[in-house]
């Protein structure tokens, strides 16, 4: 299996310190691609949008699905529904949610305007103004949270009932049953949710892809995107590849900090 | 099993709605008329009549509602689409299998057994998890096509049954974390073996992980779009979302109703399959035993 995923990580990294028009073979140039990159604007500006979307993202797929998880955890008339309702949007293909996205918020025949207009709001231009696209994609993260919701769900399912009865006999409030049982017990899904929500939040590619093409005016223009444009659209093989070596570096660096750190928040019932 | 739920649930409650509750009454209700918003959508216009799809001004519902598109969508413009939907359960049920199977089994070792190198190995899965897809898909196809399975659904099942992704890997890795070791000591001191720990008793506590991890990967293969592009190239292989794109966007006019009908087509299954399977979101039996009661 490693063999499928480590290989073409290594041939990335050889062909980052070339310089390798798709046509021709590479010419090794050392460091030059990454030394390039460090006075490239517009790369700093790709970083920027992407860190910026990260952010926000991870608020929505860690901590509001965690919300929203809870919520749907306990017994209830229609709680099956409710689940299902905020599961449903995962389910629509993304060729065809981003379709749907799309006309949604489209300028001229969308809905949205629409409905501003009835108000009597002025008419906006979502994604196609470069001060509404970024703030947009990462709304439409809400409709996201589908995986993040369900293994929360499974992992709230899988806490001791013993702990709360225990702790409320103990005389502990809502606040102090989700702080000292819900919280650690919950700690090891967190984690998970947060490693895979930030690597798939670095590597945001298809929704910027379908919706924006990393536009207007490049306000959308993730990691991936420029990676892209780099690669299949001005062909310079050396430097995406060193693009896509760093976007590795900073995921790994990231995943193995929050690892480190998670010795201290994260509760493993099953190593001590 | 129902026994010990309403055993659980019946520490007296006030039985006059509490303020909290109905808090929650009403987050649970704008909650699911917020998310319902794209799904609204897709149906209002899988039910316009085709053509009329963008009329303006729209209405609540369409006008006229088009009950037909229900059976034209599956007829689809130049193919039918059940050909297509039987190459789609195929993929998704046998990776799905394949996943839960080896994936759990993976996640047990990563947790629960000592051997060499295990740290190492699972920092490598991770190392998996954070590649780029487009990076392994062409030294993969490339395999693939040395072994002479392209253009059938193999390519897309096989590598699932050895592992996957890492993302099953990583999840059950934690869910067994967070299981009390007592569990498997108590069944050790009782004479089973790891194998036997395994699928007697951390498997039935892993329900609701199970159904979760299922129900997503489930999703991915019956939503996926790119693997199929690749492996799946003639007709008789090709799975549901390349073959709606195939009917209703790739013609000369994009029949937009037919187009959202079909999605509707390809979600309702998968829907109904989730709201019975949410049931089994319930923890294992052994759980409700800890605890000295």
């Amino acid at each position: 299996m490693s063999v499928f995923y480590i290989g073409p990580l290594i041939a990335s990294g050889v062909y980052s310190l070339t310089d390798y028009p798709i046509i021709g073979s590479p010419r090794f140039t050392g460091l030059e691609n990454y030394r390039k990159l460090m006075d490239d604007d517009q790369f700093v500006h790709a970083i920027r949008v992407t860190l910026i979307y990260t952010a926000f993202s991870l608020i929505i797929y860690v901590g509001f699905a965690l919300f929203v998880a809870i919520l749907c955890n306990g017994t209830g008339r229609a709680i099956g529904l409710v689940r299902l309702l905020v599961f449903l949007p995962s389910l629509i293909p993304l060729f065809a949610a981003a379709v749907l996205w799309g006309w949604l918020f489209n300028r001229d025949f969308g809905l949205a305007n629409f409905l501003l207009d009835r108000v009597g709001l002025p008419t906006q231009g979502f994604f196609q103004s470069a001060g509404q696209a970024l703030p947009l994609t990462i709304m439409v993260g809400f409709w996201g949270i589908g995986s993040a919701f369900l293994t929360y769900l499974s992992g709230l399912q899988a806490i001791p009932g013993d702990l709360y009865e225990a702790i409320t006999v103990d005389g502990a409030g809502a606040v102090g049953r989700f702080w000292h049982v819900t919280l650690p017990m919950l700690s090891p899904v967190i984690l998970f949710n947060t490693v895979i929500g930030i690597v798939i939040s670095f590597q945001v590619f298809d929704i910027g892809w379908v919706l924006t093409k990393g536009g207007p005016a490049d306000s959308t223009l993730f990691w991936v995107l420029f990676i892209y444009r780099k690669a299949f659209e001005e062909f310079e093989m050396g430097y995406a590849s060193a693009l896509a070596w760093l976007l590795f570096l900073s995921v790994a660096v990231c995943t193995a900090v929050i690892f480190r750190v998670s010795r201290h928040w994260v509760h493993y019932e099953g190593r001590r | 099993m129902t026994v010990l739920v309403a055993r659980r649930s019946r520490p007296s409650r006030p039985s006059r709605p509490s303020r909290s509750s109905v808090a929650r009454a009403f987050a649970l209700a704008s909650l699911g008329v917020v998310m319902l918003l794209p799904v609204y959508y897709l149906v209002y216009l899988a039910l316009s009549q085709p053509g009329q799809e963008f009329d303006f001004p729209p209405s609540v519902v369409p006008h006229p509602i088009s009950w037909s598109n229900i059976t034209d969508a599956p007829k689809g413009e130049i193919r039918p689409l059940w050909g297509y939907a039987r190459n789609s359960v195929l993929y998704a049920g046998l990776a799905t299998t394949g996943c839960l199977l080896t994936q759990s089994m993976a996640g047990f070792a990563f947790a629960r057994l000592r051997f060499p190198g295990r740290n190492v190995l699972f920092g490598l899965t991770l190392t998996m998890l954070m590649m780029p897809f487009v990076a392994t898909m062409i030294p993969r196809f490339l395999l693939f096509r040395q072994l002479g399975m392209i253009d059938s659904l193999w390519p897309l099942i096989i590598p699932w049954w050895f592992g996957g992704s890492p993302y099953g890997i990583f999840l059950m890795r934690q869910f067994f974390l967070s299981i009390p070791p007592e569990i498997d000591e108590a069944a050790r001191v009782d004479g089973a073996g790891p194998w036997r720990t395994f699928w007697i008793i951390l498997m039935p506590q892993a329900t609701p992980v199970l159904v979760a991890l299922g129900m997503l990967q489930f999703v991915y293969f019956w939503n996926d779009l790119l693997g199929p592009l690749i492996y799946a190239q003639s007709q008789r292989w090709k799975t549901l979302p390349q073959g709606i794109l195939f009917n209703y966007q790739a013609t000369f006019d994009p029949q937009w109703a037919l187009f959202m009908m079909s999605v509707l087509w390809m979600v309702v299954p998968v829907a109904l399959l989730f709201l019975v399977l949410q049931r089994r979101f319930k923890q294992g039996f052994l759980f409700s035993g800890l605890g000295g009661r």
